[in-house]
């Protein structure tokens, strides 16, 4: 792959996947060799390259290249807590909790307000499978820390592992309060509640997925969504006839904006999927009316 | 093509630059003849427009990528692929550390992986 | 309960492709068996896996959607629902979630012979020297791992599977969940079955 591709490219599409946050860990460490062969090319952004690759390295169970890059970095940043921290994270990936917390403690103590390494311990509860200490400590450092959105999503996640819906759902509302632009949230909003069930949260569910919908009309699990939830709701037991006719309007409405986006996307060779996309909806309407 | 804008840009800096001193120029001239200020010659006035517009077109051509105007433009090409990353939380100990041949102790030999419970 | 039960290459490729593609992450999809071969003999061989999520494996939309398209598309093949594979996000944890059991109980609602299996993560190599799987069936109305006497796959399998995964074929690989962030993504992955049947 290494050979298809230029040295620019590669190093372009490190940078894309850093800071997108991208979890490519095997074609980050082999991109990553690539571009290291030309440091002086790299200037500053050859540190930020080390640390991805670290990572990556980590994540592969690559130990000897996760310390080579450990060791650069060190070499150049010697007092680093940043450094230190992937040495706590190269001890996790080793299965070595204890020492690793070692190190993160030693961290604390000489900054208790370091946001990353209180996030690491998190991690390494996640690590031994120990989620409901998992979710306590997260709980502890949101405390103090109540903005990090990657914190509240994480909550997130672990809550919904357990199944506990309603706290998930709090979860995506921090993050909708301060992201209320962001559709992705909604749209994971209206997931939670529409697991949950019930007529008062799926008529939550429908309500935030067409807001998803609205802030970007190209959400095709939002508008699933909404087709979903607005034919469960009309096909109810409870509720008016008015509210089972709107119902019945937006279902419609939802699946003819999904109908149309899978006739713009089909391909000829392939077997066309809005076939099952109109066999799904056929079904439903059939329960909904 | 960035050496291009640039020297446009310059062009219009230095256009400016110029007309700016030509007016303060033509202010002192006044005063010297005492003749009074009402504005300034056309010629000066349309030299500062054009050399505005230059310097727009030059900037307009460096600044790069213009990002949509919508509050959140950019989150329609996302997905919770990326978006739902949480690096500060990643944990190790998945299936990649034994697919990728390596166990976590470093240690090539994969049968020393202990099984699962 | 089948009396037997086997999965084809394809079945068995993909599923380890799916497993290979997201190793940081739990994930799920469903086995495809021929109806009749099952209705009829009472042999249960998957022929088709579709592979279905990688992100949020906890919530029902996506689920409901995919089943009800997997569902219509069997209905058109001959084929159905009734097998269900899941992969836990940590490296020993072989237990079933209780949202795998969940899943599972309603394809056995849907077909009385399904069964489900759990990918073993330390069995997850490149060579691919065994078989991953975990076999559960119902027994005594609870799910219960079940220990084949006859071989879950065919000879060849490995071998085909391992290639695969050095070749990193498994990087064009279509989830459901990738094929809602781009629907021009085939989730019955169409390039990735014509290059298995070049294999075999």
């Amino acid at each position: 792959m290494a050979a298809a591709i230029s040295w620019e490219d590669a190093r372009d599409q490190l940078k894309k996947w850093r800071e997108e946050s991208a979890r490519r860990s095997a074609e980050t460490l082999e991109l990553g060799e690539f571009v290291l062969t030309n440091h002086r090319g790299l200037g500053d952004e050859v540190w930020a390259v080390h640390e991805q690759v670290c990572i990556a390295a980590l994540d592969v169970g690559d130990i000897a290249e996760a310390s080579s890059a450990i060791d650069a970095l060190k070499a150049q940043f010697p007092q680093s807590k940043r450094v230190k921290r992937l040495q706590g994270m190269k001890l996790e990936a080793q299965g070595r909790f204890d020492d690793a917390k070692l190190v993160y403690e030693e961290l604390l103590k000489e900054d208790s307000s370091n946001a990353m390494i209180r996030k690491r311990l998190v991690a390494i509860f996640k690590a031994q499978d120990r989620i409901p200490d998992a979710i306590k400590e997260l709980m502890k450092y949101l405390e103090s820390f109540m903005a990090d959105h990657e914190a509240w999503l994480e909550l997130s996640e672990l809550y919904i592992q357990e199944q506990h819906y309603s706290k998930a759902a709090f979860c995506l509302e921090e993050l909708i309060m301060s992201n209320p632009h962001n559709h992705l949230f909604h749209q994971k909003y209206a997931e939670i509640r529409y697991t949950q069930g019930g007529t008062e949260s799926m008529e939550i569910a429908r309500k935030y997925f067409a807001q998803a919908v609205k802030l970007n009309s190209n959400n095709i699990r939002a508008l699933y969504g909404l087709f979903l939830a607005a034919t469960h709701l009309a096909s109810s037991q409870k509720g008016t006839a008015k509210s089972k006719k709107d119902n019945i309007r937006y279902a419609a409405w939802a699946s003819q904006q999904l109908q149309h986006r899978y006739r713009l996307a089909e391909r000829k060779e392939s077997e066309p999927q809005v076939q099952h996309l109109e066999k799904m909806i056929d079904s439903l309407q059939i329960t909904a009316s | 093509m960035a050496t291009f804008s640039g020297f446009i840009l310059a062009v219009g800096f230095l256009g400016l630059a110029h007309a700016g001193y030509s007016a303060a120029q033509h202010r002192t001239y006044l005063r010297l003849t005492e003749q009074e200020f009402t504005r300034l010659p056309i010629d000066i006035v349309c030299q500062g427009l054009v050399s505005l517009l230059i310097t727009i077109y030059g900037v307009l051509n460096i600044a790069g990528q213009f990002r949509g105007i919508k509050a959140m433009a950019d989150m329609e090409k996302k997905s919770f692929d990326t978006v739902g990353n949480r690096p500060s939380f990643f944990m190790f100990r998945h299936r990649g550390q034994a697919m990728f041949g390596l166990n976590p102790t470093g240690n090539k030999n994969v049968e020393t992986l202990e099984p699962a419970t | 309960m089948a009396s037997e039960t086997t999965l084809s290459n394809r079945a068995y490729c993909k599923l380890i492709m799916h497993a290979a593609k997201y190793p940081h992450a739990a994930l799920n999809g469903v086995l495809l068996a021929e109806k009749r071969k099952l209705k009829e003999n009472k042999i249960l061989r998957f022929v088709d896996c579709v592979p279905l999520c990688h992100l949020s494996l906890g919530l029902a939309p996506v689920l409901e959607v995919a089943l009800f398209q997997i569902d219509s598309y069997c209905q058109a093949n001959g084929l159905i629902i009734a097998g269900y594979y899941h992969a836990n996000e940590h490296l020993k944890d072989l237990n079933p979630s209780p949202i795998a059991l969940k899943i599972a109980d309603k394809i056995y609602d849907n077909c009385n012979e399904a069964c489900f299996f759990m990918i073993d993560n330390t069995k997850m190599f490149v060579d691919c020297d065994q078989c991953v799987l975990k076999h559960y069936t119902v027994q005594d109305n609870k799910w219960k791992p079940k220990s084949s006497n006859t071989p879950l796959l065919s000879d060849d399998c490995l071998s085909i599977a391992a290639d695969l995964l050095r070749e990193k074929t498994y990087q064009d690989l279509v989830d459901f969940d990738t094929h809602l962030d781009d629907i021009s993504n085939d989730w019955l992955n169409p390039e990735i079955n014509t290059h298995l049947n070049s294999c075999t």
